[in-house]
């Protein structure tokens, strides 16, 4: 177990070293290379050397959300990256490792105590900690509580957005649309756009999804999902002719057309 | 004196008959003799008339009626026979169309004629020389004359016999000129040109003696010498008509066009009635490209003689190469009347190939090898032209053949179609060979289409058997198609011989199972996983053993069944760099965000 604290020995991934560490766990792309790294430092850091533990208790937050199903293999509990994340952030002082004992709470379920983190970063202002904690009012039930701060806190693209992510998490995917909506007016991307058609999609509104999906693709063409979602609306719509157009158009973009096989 | 006529020899006879016909007045066409007989055929010029004679000499005391009917043919009308005898005839009168003459006769015509002289020269040499006596003048005129005549009827030996007998009287530079004459035609020219060059020796400016030096060294093949000899004797005398017509044609034979046709015009303003060289002036005119002038020169040729064959040979030739295919033919039509040879039938061979009329043509050619078989020109036309029919015939059917060829293909791809298209076309311009060229591209392409289809299906057929099977599918590329056939009969026996458990303890295992299967490298476990990371694990492995055909048709299925499942579509981008597919790389990088 000390020998791959991550117990993963080889990455999902085929190319080797694309991003520096800490931007790998970032965007979740962790090469071979990058998983030995990160299984040196872990071993290192459980047995007290000094090592960038913020890294650490980021990537088994990411092992956590991303590969939790690997744990399945081993005896051991599924909350094992938890745990990990928990030693490593429990070395990480200031707001960047209450903020990541917050996202641990959370993703333990014990959303009183989580509340309690981000109500204390909170007053610092920062928008990053407001957001975080009207969302996570919102999931605990407290709408009346959520819904004043968010009046006081929603002001941009970047909050409505973040706001909108919430609802459909939740499962709002009305509320999730409107939300989105006015995302797009204020900031159209391609994201915005096919999240909104996501919720409506989820709404058996079809047409409309189509709408925004066309959006999306209009904003960037290589943005697959949208073709992918359009392709099996189409289906679902039995629109043969408009399904090969989206064969058409995705190859015209440079990609292969065998990609709109997906099965689900 | 008819006693000295009996005791000549036969030729001797022969040309004293020969000189009697032609001193009476006959023109003589032929003539034959056998033994003691001798036939003139010969006629006589009288104004709007020619009348026809047969004159028979016969050396025998007594010729019975039996003998002449043998001798002349009674049926033949328009024929007057005159039949001359050294004795006497059994009976006298014949009819009016035969006359008969005795040896009284004949002695009077030699008398009459001036011939007596002739045949008592040899007697009265033999006396001169006997006797010591000085020969005479005439007797030296005698021998040579005997010389010419046997020259002219090409009996060189007895000639020479008679130019040596003049020798001996005395060299004279006439004397030495018939022996030259007689060697030349003897073909012995070094000796003949030794005899000539003794006379220049003597006298430089014999115009004669040069012509005649001319001939031997023109018979010789030294048409340069020839040239130069004639140009001499012309110096000598510019009126020795024979001596320009010569030298025109030896400057004809050298090419050398111009000089010739000054000496063919010196001739003619000499002496104009010479249709051989207003024949020869038209040749000379036709290769100077005066064609009008040649056709009127060679229709001058006709004016003067209008069985001058070789005009109307060289008219032809002469429209022939205007590409007037019918006027060539008609001059050609006269040539043929009066006279049927191989040149005539060749050429009119050559007209009927360039009017397309082949059949013709090749009748034409077979005319002119019966006339002269080993004419080897004729005999590679006919070659040619049987060889051409054959030819068209082959390139018909190799045109239907290739039509059938390309209606064969099957059309995979717009490369072939292509191809196909032009093959047509060019079926169609009659180019058999680009056709042909694009029909066996376009069969190879859809030939190793159907190749790489089927060894796809095989290999594609062995790997699945395999899986199946629980066997081993590494490097399946490097194996033949007799291998890979193998190899899948033996999956199938073990596929049907043995129970597969297997595929239901796949829902026992844990999900992500298959990547720890991938991290411990054992693969056979691992092909019995069929979900996201089972298939993302498969291609990872056959990326990293550099098989990325395989590994991209895995992280496709990885893909397939899980689009969210971001890695699979990253692999698969590097897969197709790895490929070489850039562009599809490029649009999944983008999606992911990993590239601008």
């Amino acid at each position: 177990m000390e020998e791959y604290p991550f117990l993963m020995r080889k990455s999902f991934i085929a190319p080797n070293k694309i991003f520096e560490l800490e931007k790998a766990i970032e965007r979740g792309i962790i090469s071979d290379e990058n998983l030995i790294a990160l299984n040196d430092m872990a071993r290192k850091g459980l047995k007290g050397e000094e090592v960038n533990f913020e890294i650490l208790a980021k990537a088994a937050l990411f092992f956590h959300s991303r590969y939790a199903f690997y744990l399945e293999n081993f005896e051991i509990s599924p909350d094992y990256y938890l745990s990990l994340a928990e030693l490593f952030a429990q070395r990480v002082e200031g707001d960047a490792g209450k903020f990541l004992r917050y996202k641990i709470l959370k993703e333990r379920g014990n959303l009183r105590g989580a509340l309690k983190l981000i109500d204390s970063l909170a007053k610092s202002g920062k928008k990053e900690y407001l957001l975080e904690k009207a969302a996570l009012l919102l999931e605990m039930g407290e709408k009346d509580s959520a819904q004043r701060l968010y009046m006081e806190i929603l002001d941009d693209a970047y909050s409505w957005e973040h706001f909108a992510d919430t609802l459909y998490a939740m499962a709002e995917y009305e509320s999730a649309a409107e939300a989105y909506m006015h995302v797009a007016e204020l900031n159209p991307k391609d994201e915005v756009y096919y999240k909104l058609a996501l919720s409506l999609v989820k709404l058996g509104r079809y047409k409309d999804a189509i709408e925004y999906l066309e959006k999306a693709l209009s904003k960037n063409r290589y943005h697959l999902d949208s073709y992918i979602l359009l392709h099996r609306i189409y289906g679902e719509l039995d629109m043969q002719e408009e399904r090969k157009k989206i064969a058409t158009r995705m190859k015209r973009a440079g990609f292969d057309a065998e990609l709109l096989g997906v099965e689900r | 004196m008819i006693e000295a006529v009996e005791k000549m020899s036969m030729e001797e006879f022969v040309h004293l008959c020969n000189r009697l016909v032609s001193e009476m007045g006959f023109k003589i066409r032929n003539s034959v003799y056998r033994e003691n007989i001798a036939v003139f055929d010969a006629y006589m010029p009288i104004p709007g008339k020619n009348l026809h004679y047969v004159i028979i000499f016969l050396r025998k005391p007594k010729v019975t009626k039996d003998e002449i009917l043998e001798l002349i043919d009674v049926e033949s009308v328009e024929i007057k026979w005159m039949i001359i005898t050294t004795g006497e005839f059994e009976e006298e009168n014949l009819g009016e169309d035969i006359t008969l003459m005795n040896g009284k006769d004949f002695e009077r015509l030699l008398e009459e004629f001036g011939l007596k002289e002739e045949f008592t020269r040899l007697e009265r040499g033999k006396e001169a020389r006997e006797g010591r006596y000085l020969p005479s003048a005439g007797e030296l005129e005698s021998m040579l004359q005997w010389a010419k005549e046997f020259l002219n009827e090409e009996n060189y030996e007895k000639a020479m016999e008679y130019v040596d007998k003049a020798l001996e009287i005395k060299s004279t530079p006439e004397v030495m000129k018939i022996k030259a004459r007689i060697l030349q035609k003897m073909g012995k020219y070094e000796e003949a040109i030794s005899v000539i060059t003794k006379i220049l020796e003597e006298n430089v400016k014999d115009d004669e003696a040069w012509f005649i030096f001319g001939e031997i060294l023109e018979d010789k093949g030294d048409l340069d010498e020839a040239e130069q000899a004639y140009g001499q004797c012309v110096h000598f005398n510019r009126l020795n008509v024979p001596c320009w017509i010569n030298r025109g044609n030896v400057l004809l034979s050298q090419k050398k066009y111009q000089e010739a046709l000054m000496c063919y015009d010196k001739a003619l303003a000499l002496r104009e009635n010479l249709p051989a060289i207003w024949n020869n002036r038209g040749v000379a005119l036709k290769y100077l490209g005066k064609y009008d002038e040649a056709l009127r020169s060679y229709n001058t040729a006709l004016q003067f003689d209008p069985k001058f064959a070789d005009a109307y040979l060289n008219k032809a030739y002469l429209y022939f190469d205007l590409k007037k295919y019918e006027e060539a033919r008609n001059a050609l039509t006269d040539y043929l009347k009066l006279k049927e040879d191989a040149r005539g039938y060749l050429l009119l061979a050559n007209i009927f190939a360039k009017r397309s009329m082949k059949k013709e043509a090749i009748e034409a050619v077979k005319k002119a090898l019966e006339l002269e078989p080993g004419n080897q020109e004729a005999r590679e036309f006919l070659e040619k032209l049987e060889g051409k029919n054959r030819e068209i015939k082959d390139y018909e059917e190799i045109k239907k053949i290739l039509k059938e060829e390309i209606e064969k293909i099957s059309v995979q791809d717009e490369n072939i179609e292509r191809k196909i298209k032009n093959a047509r076309e060019n079926l169609e311009k009659g180019n058999v060979a680009k056709a042909l060229k694009e029909i066996l591209e376009a069969k190879e392409l859809a030939y190793s289409q159907i190749m790489a289809e089927i060894k796809d299906a095989l290999h594609k057929n062995t790997e699945r058997l395999l899986e199946l099977a629980d066997m081993n599918a590494d490097s399946l590329e490097e194996l033949g198609p007799k291998e890979l056939n193998a190899l899948g009969l033996e999956a199938m026996k073990r596929v049907i011989l043995c129970p597969r458990e297997e595929e239901k303890k796949e829902e026992e295992y844990p999900r992500g199972y298959a990547h720890i299967l991938y991290e411990e490298k054992r693969w056979d476990e691992l092909k019995k996983f069929k979900d996201e990371i089972a298939e993302n694990a498969l291609g990872l492995r056959y990326f990293k053993a550099r098989k990325y055909k395989n590994a991209e048709e895995y992280f496709k299925k990885a893909f397939f069944k899980d689009p969210e499942f971001y890695e699979a579509e990253l692999n698969l981008a590097y897969t197709y760099l790895k490929n070489g597919e850039e562009r599809k790389a490029k649009a999944l990088l983008k999606h992911l965000g990993l590239e601008n």
